[in-house]
């Protein structure tokens, strides 16, 4: 025996009973482990008494519905085999380098857009300047233009100063005259303006349209980035566990699914092979849990057009106490308690 | 058709293999004393055959967890279901109803041309453990009971009893070795 024997012997009963600390628990399964004999047969004198405690409990029988459901169990949910964990292992990776590939579009996306919006807006500062030239322009032709109004009038007062003052056949002519040179002159520059103003106005929607696209587009890239954190997530949780799910009536062909769940991190499920339902139906996933509510709704299954359906519901305590779970064909939108057909049927 | 009385160890190397029907028949070897234990811990049938299913579903799906230095097959059994039920009273000490699965269906196994369930419950053994435990302080009998069945912590021991936590420890430790000198001193080969 060596010293560390000697520091654990007073404690194997304690360890056989799990009542000291977790780190001091592994320790001495470390040690165990390390094929100590003393130590070993110490435990082992522990644990017989113990298990002995076990008779002191009143003899109860199972019902037979137990062995039923235990046979169902492990019959439909076969023990996960490498090739699928090493899919599954895939799933972050492959979400991860798809996520980083969009965000490289992004960048190179935005940067485009942004040298739109400043090339942009250099031509409506030149149209700017071109409008108040033009306008300046227009404007002193019409001060030029009343001033002559205003001289050819002062000459006809002073040449009829006699006489009434009430214009003459010339000087309406030439009114109307200088008016129809005004008008002229200013024609082309409002139909430049109007012109100006719907290319500019044409332009700014499809700048709105691509920024609304961009926009739409950071978006779904967030939520594909936020749903690759959740599976990883969901893939790293100590308490990952694994329901798969086989149709139980003929009207469900050979679809199946499999489900990874745990309360911390959410419940992932992919379903593969489903019958198309017609539009008036969705798939609905049901998590048959002990306690009360025994039925939740898990949420509604996004179909693909190649059978495969997906279903991402977040963390819940509910998932600690799941047994089962369902798939069935409700009216579109759902149902808040299941009154399709139980399609695909797995449990623990 | 598998016996019950197979070697354990010949039981678990076809459960590794997939086999449901070594399963099967350690379950009907042992679910009585394991379903006896989860009842005492949790005192609700419900949730007792819950736990006893989870017990067995563990052996299915990580057989290798069990290594024949961790004592005979039934002493591990009965430590994980001691540990499932003491993590589920933590958790659910407000437990609601529970649901029984509407199971229907062929599970494919001949279920009535297998042994039936092995009690493993020998009445004599039964009685000598009684006697031995009640052969002890009244003090550490107590002490032992609340920590095997309610799964109290050192330091709700030392509450409840009103106890230091050195002399919780203690009375556990002794009490337990206590207890397998009277299972030896009264000769009995413990068929455990």
């Amino acid at each position: 025996m060596n010293s560390a024997c000697s520091q654990l012997q007073d404690d194997w009963e304690l360890y056989a009973l799990g009542s000291l600390p977790d780190e001091v628990q592994k320790s001495m399964s470390s040690h165990l482990e390390s094929g100590c004999t003393e130590c070993q047969r110490r435990y082992y004198d522990a644990q017989m008494a113990l298990t002995a405690m076990s008779h002191l409990a009143p003899r109860q029988r199972p019902s037979a519905n137990v062995e039923r459901r235990l046979m169902q169990s492990i019959t439909a949910a076969p023990a996960p085999s490498l090739s699928a964990w090493s899919f599954w292992k895939l799933v972050p990776w492959a979400a991860a380098f798809a996520c980083l590939v969009m965000a490289l579009w992004l960048v190179h996306d935005r940067k485009r857009l942004q040298a739109e919006l400043a090339e942009s807006a250099r031509n409506s500062q030149l149209a700017e300047q071109n409008q108040k030239a033009l306008r300046d322009e227009l404007e002193s032709k019409l001060e030029a233009a009343q001033q002559s109004l205003k001289d050819n009038s002062t000459t006809a007062v002073v040449s009829r100063s006699a006489t009434p003052a009430s214009p003459t056949g010339d000087e309406a002519k030439n009114e109307a005259q200088l008016r129809s040179q005004l008008a002229q002159a200013l024609q082309p520059i409002e139909d430049k303006d109007k012109k100006q103003a719907r290319a500019n106005s044409d332009q700014n929607a499809i700048l709105a349209a691509e920024l609304a696209k961009s926009q739409a587009e950071v978006r779904r890239l967030s939520m594909a980035a936020n749903n690759g954190d959740r599976i990883e997530r969901l893939l790293k949780s100590a308490s990952l566990q694994q329901i798969s799910l086989r149709s139980v009536i003929p009207q469900a062909g050979h679809a199946t699914a499999r489900a990874l769940y745990s309360p911390q991190g959410g419940l992932l499920l992919v379903a593969n092979s489903l019958p198309k339902l017609p539009e008036q139906k969705c798939y609905q996933l049901w998590l048959i849990r002990k306690g009360s509510p025994a039925i939740l709704s898990g949420g509604l299954i996004t179909l693909q057009d190649d059978g495969e359906g997906i279903l991402f519901a977040p963390p819940s305590d509910t998932l600690a106490q799941l047994t089962a779970l369902a798939i069935t064909d409700e009216p579109a939108g759902g149902s808040v308690s299941s009154r399709g057909r139980k399609l695909l049927f797995g449990a623990q | 058709m598998f016996n019950p009385d197979q070697d354990d160890s010949l039981l678990l190397a076809q459960v590794e293999q997939r086999q449901p029907d070594a399963l099967l028949a350690l379950y009907r070897k042992y679910s009585v004393r394991i379903f006896s234990l989860l009842y005492r811990i949790v005192n609700d049938r419900p949730a007792a055959e819950e736990l006893l299913q989870d017990t067995f579903q563990r052996l299915w799906q990580r057989p290798h967890m069990y290594s024949s230095d961790k004592g005979p097959l039934l002493s591990w059994l009965l430590t994980v279901a001691r540990n499932i039920a003491l993590d589920y009273k933590r958790k659910e000490s407000r437990r609601a109803a529970h649901l029984v699965l509407p199971l229907g269906g062929d599970t494919g196994f001949d279920l009535d041309n297998l042994p039936a369930l092995e009690s493993t419950v020998d009445p004599e053994v039964s009685r000598a453990i009684r006697q031995a435990m009640e052969s002890l302080p009244p003090a550490q009998k107590i002490t032992l009971e609340l920590a095997y069945f309610e799964g109290l912590t050192h330091p709700e021991l030392a509450e409840r009893t009103g106890e230091t936590l050195g002399t919780v420890k203690t009375r556990i430790r002794l009490g337990i070795r206590k207890l397998r000198e009277a299972l030896l001193n009264q000769g009995k080969v413990l068929r455990l």
